[in-house]
């Protein structure tokens, strides 16, 4: 291989699905056991990236954005219509064995455990499976039974495991082998403050310590920001920000959001120049300015001479928000879109 | 070996996960046999009214219920995961069986283990012992070196037929109909001498789903019955061969299906 | 229970079979297989004789009970593992929140399983076995009415029988046994295969005690004229008896489950 820092190395990836539409009600599903109609759906559109050995990586977009696709892809589940996607040099669809034994997988809905056994009996299988000698397992299981206080849930059932548990669970046992590049499909869903907070701490251990590329799916905000030092936001197939998590911040960090709450519904805010309303809801509205020129005082000086104010607030866009923000309103960023930092 | 030795553990793990629920094995395997004792019961039914079927006689019927038995129980031993893998397709289970550096058929074959096999190799150990009792069989070294070759066969057979109803699933998705009527009720063709079909229907079940070559052609061998139907004495010897050709076919229609997988997603 | 909430779980169930167009195609083909295999069988055994008649059936007539029989038992199709799903997830609980009866909206989720399979499998298989087999059906319209009624009835009384396997969930993690054991008595007892009328002397008092004949063999040999109209309302009588001898059975069973659900939670 050239580039002995490259993980992931993805270009021009594209995936096309014939998804077929049933029809609605009784007398639609009655017409389609006749009739079916077809149409082609592109869930990746021709998407670049590439990624560094040791990067840290949220992979985020709305359902349906690809992102799932994506890492089947690149997992060697599905094969692309198009494009080329190499994992730790290894093509994933051509050689699905060889780049499973290299790679960690954790599905956050579904377990990799065996339901009816002791968690113990998985991890010992899964040594088997992915041949890993007794010594090294003996290494990494000892490492991962610190990291995540595996040892009060090994002689479990996994079947009486709870949520946050069994993900501590799965997630060891994707790290049995100790891959260099582990993929998280929401590995926080459905976990409670406490255990998310435990799995970050993990992620960002391993991440740290032995230098594993993550590549990290969710829906949760929190988790990018207190992980994700790359972020790809995906939209429709296509990726429409590639940057530092900390750029996109900084980018959006001098535009503070004012949050204003009236005291009556159905003001309207105009002629103050410089001022949109980027979101409302009953009486609260959330304002940004557009540039630095207008002082932030002087504005709400003007809002508060003209409106009756009940409560009011400077706040700095949470990277969610920024997110909404963006898919909301389509704002173009005029970053080094599809580059990555690390070349 | 190193991949025979994974699956030996990974199928050493699936019994394991079945005996988690003990108690309910020794009433299961009853249930099976109740059933199978009620399908020889209407058999014997029959026969006290009317004697024969085509001239088969409750021993050789039964001769042929061992066959079938034997047949089925090594094939739910081994094909068992199968009767259920369009759910593993529908809930995404497959994903995760594709993120595993093993062979995908390998992983859902050993994924589960069935207690039915006992109940089946129970009936078959019987039947043979009364069906060669009341059939007179005589048993030479030949029978029965042959005997488990062509039990053998049968499974290949069966496990096929198995194999390749089960890949639809990676096409249609849902596919329990389609296998039920496959793998469960097709069976019920061959509970019976094939040569009470029509000849369209002898042919079908001779040369197209073949599940005559499981108990009625080699029937004859052990029997030592002379041709009837659309028997021709090389038939009787055919069940290995066939079982081999339609086990290839359908390991062949399996990897079809995965890549149609891999294309298509779930 | 208001009949428009009836009618509306009806349409829903029905909705949801209608979503498999591959399943409903495979559906005929799998009953027909039945139908084929046993007028094949009876054809076969009643040629081995002169005599035309055998217990009291031509031949015309075992090969119409043969399609009927096969008919009202694809009618009857009901998916009996819903109850095991809801204790098992643990969704029973809001049975017990809702202001209907679990019993009546558990039979229409049945009734609209079935509504489907009689459209998409009985109806076609039926005309489809008038062509190909030799059926005689005497045209009496109140002998019709009879069959309706015989028919219902039996219904209810395999809804009651599902019903009270399913509950039996409450006590047992695994019911397949159960349900399998049911089917092999169902399929001996209810003259699914062989009609009553051929079962030796001896096996007649336990089909007598049993409720099984009064859900598929009666309604059908009361259809295909086998009951002179005199006799009928004798049988519907004694069906009306089970279904209230089984209406005690699962009111019972419903509330030590409930009992169970409350205190243990399941």
């Amino acid at each position: 291989m050239q580039h002995d820092n490259i993980a992931i190395e993805v270009k021009s990836l594209r995936k096309e699905f014939k998804v077929s539409s049933s029809g609605k009600g009784f007398l639609g599903k009655l017409q389609a056991l006749f009739h079916r109609r077809h149409k082609i759906i592109t869930a990746v559109k021709d998407i670049d990236f590439k990624i560094s050995r040791g990067e840290f990586v949220g992979y985020v977009g709305e359902n349906g954005a690809g992102k799932s696709t994506t890492i089947k892809m690149l997992t060697g589940i599905l094969v692309p219509t198009s494009g080329t996607a190499e994992v730790n040099g290894i093509v994933p669809y051509k050689n699905r064995k060889k780049n499973a034994a290299k790679i960690g997988v954790v599905f956050g809905q579904r377990t990799q455990l065996w339901w009816d056994l002791p968690v113990r009996e998985s991890f010992d299988l899964l040594r088997v499976i992915f041949r890993v000698s007794r010594s090294e397992f003996d290494r990494q299981m000892d490492k991962l039974e610190q990291a995540l206080d595996l040892k009060p849930l090994l002689e479990m059932p996994v079947r009486k495991l709870s949520l946050g548990q069994r993900m501590r669970c799965d997630l060891a046992a994707s790290l049995i082998h100790n891959p260099p590049v582990l993929f998280l499909d929401e590995p926080t869903i459905g976990l409670d403050v406490l255990a998310k907070e435990n799995i970050r701490n993990f992620l960002a251990e391993i991440n740290r310590e032995e230098g594993t590329t993550i590549i990290l799916t969710t829906h949760d905000m929190n988790d990018i920001e207190q992980l994700c030092k790359r972020l790809i936001i995906l939209e429709e197939g296509r990726i429409m920000f590639d940057g530092e998590t900390e750029f996109l911040k900084q980018k959006f960090v001098h535009e503070k959001v004012i949050e204003v709450e009236f005291h009556e519904d159905g003001c309207v805010i105009q002629g103050i120049p410089g001022v949109t309303v980027v979101r409302e809801q009953g009486c609260k509205k959330w304002l940004t300015l557009d540039n630095d020129n207008s002082g932030i005082g002087e504005v709400i000086g003007t809002i508060a001479s003209q409106y009756k104010i009940k409560d009011i607030s400077v706040k700095e866009p949470s990277v969610e928000s920024i997110i909404r923000n963006i898919y909301d309103n389509r704002v173009r960023l005029s970053t080094p879109s599809g580059k990555s930092f690390t070349e | 070996m190193e991949a025979i030795k994974i699956y030996l553990t990974l199928f050493a793990t699936s019994i394991k996960a079945r005996m988690e629920y003990k108690a309910s094995f020794l009433f299961y395997i009853f249930a099976i046999l109740s059933f199978y004792i009620g399908q020889i019961g209407l058999l014997f039914v029959l026969l006290s009214r009317f004697h024969q079927i085509k001239g088969w006689a409750m021993g050789e019927m039964i001769f042929l219920y061992s066959l079938h038995a034997f047949a089925y129980g090594f094939t739910n031993l081994i094909f068992s995961q199968l009767v259920n893998f369009d759910k593993m397709v529908v809930d995404g289970e497959f994903d995760r069986v594709l993120v595993r550096p093993l062979s995908p058929l390998g992983q859902v074959m050993f994924s589960k283990f069935e207690v039915s096999t006992a109940a089946h190799l129970i009936i078959g150990f019987t039947a043979l012992y009364y069906g060669s009792h009341l059939a007179g069989i005589v048993w030479t070294l030949n029978k029965a070196l042959l005997f488990p070759v062509i039990v053998g066969g049968g499974v290949l057979i069966a496990g096929g037929i198995r194999l390749m109803v089960t890949a639809v699933a990676f096409w249609t998705l849902r596919n329990q109909s389609l296998v039920h009527t496959v793998i469960f009720s097709s069976k019920e063709f061959i509970n019976y001498p094939v040569n009470i079909y029509n000849i369209g229907m002898q042919f079908f079940l001779t040369f197209i789903f073949p599940i005559a070559f499981i108990n009625f052609y080699p029937a004859h061998f052990f029997l030592d019955r002379s041709g009837e139907g659309l028997l021709h004495p090389a038939l009787e010897m055919g069940t290995p061969i066939v079982g081999i050709i339609v086990f290839t076919i359908s390991i062949f229609t399996w990897k079809v299906g995965v890549n149609h997988y891999q294309s298509t997603g779930s | 229970m208001n009949p428009e909430l009836f009618l509306k779980f009806v349409s829903i169930s029905f909705q949801k079979q209608v979503t498999y167009r591959f399943d409903c195609f495979v559906g005929i083909v799998n009953g027909f297989l039945y139908v084929f295999i046993f007028t094949s069988l009876w054809t076969a055994l009643y040629s081995q004789f002169d005599a035309t008649v055998h217990n009291g059936f031509t031949l015309t007539a075992i090969i119409t009970y043969a399609v009927l029989v096969m008919a009202v038992r694809i009618s009857f199709t009901m998916d009996d593992s819903i109850i095991y799903r809801k204790v098992m997830d643990g969704s029973i609980a809001m049975e017990l929140i809702r202001p209907t009866s679990f019993f009546f909206m558990n039979l229409a989720e049945n009734v609209g399983h079935s509504l489907f399979h009689i459209m998409a499998r009985t109806v076609p298989i039926v005309i489809i076995s008038i062509f190909l087999f030799d059926i005689s059906i005497p045209f009496e319209p109140v002998r019709f009415l009879a069959f309706l009624f015989s028919f219902l009835a039996g219904y209810v009384l395999i809804s009651m029988l599902n019903f009270a396997a399913g509950l039996l969930a409450f006590w047992f993690v695994e019911i397949f046994p159960f349900m399998l054991f049911k089917y092999a008595l169902f399929t001996f007892f209810a003259g699914g295969i062989v009609p009553i009328d051929f079962f030796p002397e001896f096996l007649k008092p336990l089909v007598n005690i049993l409720p099984f004949q009064y859900m598929l063999y009666f309604p059908t040999v009361i259809l295909t004229g086998r009951i002179p109209l005199t006799e009928v309302h004798s049988i519907i009588i004694a069906q009306l008896m089970w279904i209230l001898i089984m209406g005690v059975i699962c009111t019972l069973m419903w509330s030590a489950g409930k009992k169970k659900l409350v205190i243990q939670g399941g």
